[in-house]
């Protein structure tokens, strides 16, 4: 019992302790309010300081006195700023940090990236460089932190290098960051995607290089299909019997999202592919294409034994228009139970048909 | 006196004091735990991230599968709400679960919905589908309408028809946050391992929509019993939970918002209809799946998300109180009884290790302790043993470190972005953490007994007495009825 009134006695202590906090805590709080209000305030006032040197209205020179305190709402507002009023916007904010009384920010800023012990400051820091600093300055530097041990950081690096539009960062960022065992695929992609146009013509080149690895010319074959470049339409097609299940279906997406009615004959073949999910991919890209000699490979397609392949292909088939349409309602009569199901779903998916229309199952 | 007696209250006593400190301590630990968690979630959130996941193309799609039983009164504002969610493609399966009302009509006649054959791959079985719909208006909208099965059976039929890699499943009274999809996938988007997520649930019945059925204000609820519950939930479904997800221990996803792999909800054979309740069935399915699948270096998970994504209605009576409590309980108990093989059962990790017994200890069993403990008050008070200290120290452990976790978890919260700016807010809320038990505790823990009682004696799986209110919405403020355009019914039915 002894112990039990020791643990006692602690415990009414502790629940003293926190009912004073509690009390504190609401007489404090209106203080707190008060003050978060006035931070408030000052973020608006600086944000206005910014939008008013962007309009001109205000000299770079305002912010060189800058309280040290304020230096990391600088660079987020900055960089906030940057992203809502796009590319020119962000070339002329940087200046900013080129005056005598910021231009250490910048320096702190590389130098974090480079010592900081904490992966969260490192990744910051390699997050924001492209709001502060000009490429020459930041691109070495992030370069070298696409090999942090860290991948968050390097991920962050490569956004970074991408939001700059620094092709030679391409290339290291396939061989460090195209990790499919360890980071999804399509966050890897969306960085290709953010380097637009200015990517193509690097991984064009990566994917006739003769030791270019299949999960990197992966990722190189989907981000060109997401730029809908029709130049890449060659060097994709040349990779869509690759013994890689993967890089075929990865290339037969990117050829729908090209859209380049050039592909259609090669689609067609590899609708007969073994496996599924190539196939399931080329139906849906020949209904982006809209070719219609691509019908009697969908009409086989309607019968596959993969309920994706029957559905895109159903579906790419509405996709073709009229004839397309007439060749669903026609299916009604297919030998194949699942052939008819999947037209009558698609057609009245698309409107095309009520349900008490169609035929028996 | 008889001193054999003697020594068995003492053990007793002494036991139960034990019981308080652990079960209370963990909790604290929990909370504290939690609470850095969150820290570092909201320090793992990168510039720009959100906008990045919301406008990518290749964000996974997600299908969002809503059961719905006799729900007329909020089923056209929930599906409302989660059609103008933030993310770039998902789709929305209301299964009609044999409902006695209006349900599918309401949603028929507003969404201007047509009969269509939907092919889908019957992964699960489940009791017949009597008609599926689709929207005219919005093509991302489904109905299946299926005879009765209870939730499990209706979250099954929604799985076999989604189309989607990713399954959220939320119940017909929840409100979403816009965003709550983009911060539900981001853990599947950058883990390959996350299995499966949940989130942060909090009461909706203080919050306030606009015409759009979009959420405008997050109050907490004016009533107590709701007020009590909202406590309840930020200390047990907010802080522990979390706490718990990072010793992998966390043993339910709620059905209200649960977020699965495809793959992952028919390799345990989806929702289980013959369990009190799918839900905490469906986490330990999971965990068990997880433990028994293991490869190297490549461990799945279930995530938690810290950001309030769900509201979600707690009961304002007694009488639904006492229903879902009860309901809950049975759910809890049935569960740890069907998987005891992973207690303590060094292959299932910490959820076998550390989870199983936690829950079943200071959960399933809890309100038999708590009666023990009121019942030894009242003997030792009749036969006048050293009763001012033993009644002092019962006082001490059971209630006021209880009051002690609450109002740390209300406090904690304080600290945090998603703290309560008004002050007379955190003084209501300070109190309800101290008052919750006086009384609603006591109400509590006779409904889960009886809860014990239903499930091992009676065997009773059925929810019990339900209520819904309709949202409360600006324009009720104003006076004005945001009737839909060319919707029959008006307002007052949905």
């Amino acid at each position: 019992m002894t112990l039990f009134f020791l643990i006692a006695k602690a415990l009414v202590i502790l629940f003293g302790i926190v009912v004073t906090l509690s009390v504190w805590v609401v007489l404090f709080n209106p203080r707190a309010m008060r003050r978060e209000a006035s931070a408030k305030k000052g973020r608006t006032a600086l944000r206005e300081s910014i939008l008013g040197y962007l309009r001109g209205e205000v000299h770079v020179s305002a912010f060189s006195s800058i309280a040290p305190e304020k230096e990391d709402l600088l660079i987020g507002l900055v960089a906030q700023i940057a992203e809502e009023y796009g590319e020119s916007a962000r070339q002329k904010l940087i200046y900013i940090f080129e005056t005598t009384g910021t231009h250490h920010i910048v320096q702190n800023e590389l130098r974090q990236l480079s010592e900081s012990k904490s992966w969260h400051k490192r990744q910051r820091t390699a997050t924001y460089l492209p709001y502060i600093a000009i490429n020459n300055v930041i691109v070495p530097p992030l370069l070298r932190a696409l090999e942090d041990k860290e991948l968050m950081v390097r991920f962050s690096a490569a956004h970074s290098l991408a939001k700059i539009r620094a092709t030679e960062a391409i290339v290291p960022i396939l061989e460090k960051i195209a990790l499919p065992a360890r980071w999804p695929i399509e966050r890897t992609i969306e960085i290709f995607i953010e380097m637009n146009s200015d990517a193509v013509d690097t991984l064009l080149e990566y994917l006739s290089f003769p030791g270019a690895k299949p999960d990197s010319k992966i990722y190189a074959i989907s981000a060109l299909g997401l730029q809908h470049t029709p130049k890449a339409v060659p060097a994709i097609l040349a990779h869509l019997n690759h013994s890689n299940k993967e890089i075929r279906i990865h290339c037969a997406r990117a050829l729908g999202n090209i859209g380049s009615s050039e592909a259609c004959p090669a689609l067609c073949e590899t609708m007969h592919d073994s496996e599924w999910e190539v196939r399931a991919a080329c139906a849906r890209s020949l209904g982006i294409l809209k070719v219609k000699n691509a019908l009697p490979f969908l009409l086989e397609g309607l019968g596959d034994p993969a309920w994706w392949v029957r559905y895109n292909s159903a579906d790419s088939l509405a996709e073709l228009g009229d004839e397309g349409v007439k060749a669903l309602k026609e299916a009604f009569s297919h030998n194949d139970k699942f052939a008819r199901n999947i037209s009558r779903q698609v057609l009245q998916e698309r409107n095309i048909l009520k349900s008490d229309q169609g035929v028996s199952q | 006196m008889n001193t054999d007696l003697m020594t068995v209250l003492n053990i007793l006593i002494t036991l139960i004091f034990i019981y308080f400190v652990v079960m209370h301590g963990i909790y604290f630990l929990l909370i504290l735990l939690g609470f850095f968690a969150q820290k570092r979630y909201h320090h793992g959130i990168q510039f720009r991230e959100f906008k990045r996941i919301s406008q990518s193309p290749l964000s996974p799609p997600v299908s969002i599968v809503i059961a719905a039983y006799n729900e007329e009164k909020v089923i056209v504002n929930t599906v409302r709400n989660v059609l103008q969610l933030r993310y770039p493609q998902f789709e929305v399966i209301v299964v009609n679960d044999g409902s006695e009302d209006n349900t599918v009509q309401l949603l028929i006649d507003y969404f201007k919905m047509q009969p269509f054959d939907k092919v889908y791959k019957k992964h699960v079985e489940t009791k017949p589908v009597r008609a599926v719909y689709q929207s005219t208006t919005h093509p991302n909208l489904i109905v299946v309408d299926k005879e009765n099965g209870r939730r499990a059976d209706a979250n099954n039929a929604g799985a076999n028809y989604a189309r989607y890699p990713i399954i959220a499943q939320i119940d017909a009274d929840c409100l979403l946050e816009p965003d709550a999809l983009i911060y539900m996938i981001r853990p599947f988007i950058y883990n390959r391992n996350v299995v499966a997520a949940t989130g942060i649930i909090r009461p909706a019945n203080g919050i306030e929509v606009d015409s759009s059925c979009k959420i405008v204000k997050r109050n907490p609820p004016d009533k107590w019993l709701p007020l009590f519950q909202y406590v309840e939930y930020l200390r047990s479904f907010q802080w522990a939970r979390l706490g718990l997800s990072s010793l992998n221990s966390m043993l339910c996803m709620s059905g209200a918002f649960t977020f699965v792999r495809k793959e992952i909800f028919f390799a345990v054979g989806g929702a289980n209809v013959n369990a009190v309740v799918d839900d905490f069935e469906l986490t330990v399915s999971v965990h068990r799946y997880i433990h028994e699948h293991k490869k190297k270096g490549a461990m799945m998970e279930i995530a938690f998300v810290p950001d309030p994504g769900c509201y979600s209605q707690v009961p304002e009576t007694l009488k639904a109180f006492w229903s879902q409590r009860n309901f809950w309980q049975r759910a809890i108990l049935q569960s740890l009884l069907w998987n005891r093989d992973m207690a303590c059962n060094p292959r299932y990790g910490m959820a076998g290790m550390f989870a199983f017994p936690f829950f079943f200890i200071f959960e399933a069993i809890s309100a038999v302790v708590e009666l023990l403990a009121y019942f030894i008050a009242v003997v030792v008070t009749v036969l006048r043993i050293d009763t001012p200290s033993v009644l002092m120290l019962l006082f001490i452990f059971g209630v006021l470190l209880g009051t002690l976790v609450s109002i740390c978890a209300v406090l904690l919260q304080a600290t945090t972005r998603m703290r309560q700016e008004k002050t007379g807010t955190i003084i209501r809320l300070l109190l309800a953490g101290f008052l919750e038990h006086f009384g609603y505790h006591q109400f509590h823990m006779f409904s889960r007994l009886a809860g014990i009682f239903d499930l091992l004696v009676r065997g009773k799986l059925a929810y019990g007495y339900r209520e819904r209110t309709v949202y409360k919405t600006q324009a009720d403020q104003e006076g004005t009825a945001p009737a839909p355009e060319d919707f029959p019914y008006g307002r007052d039915l949905v």
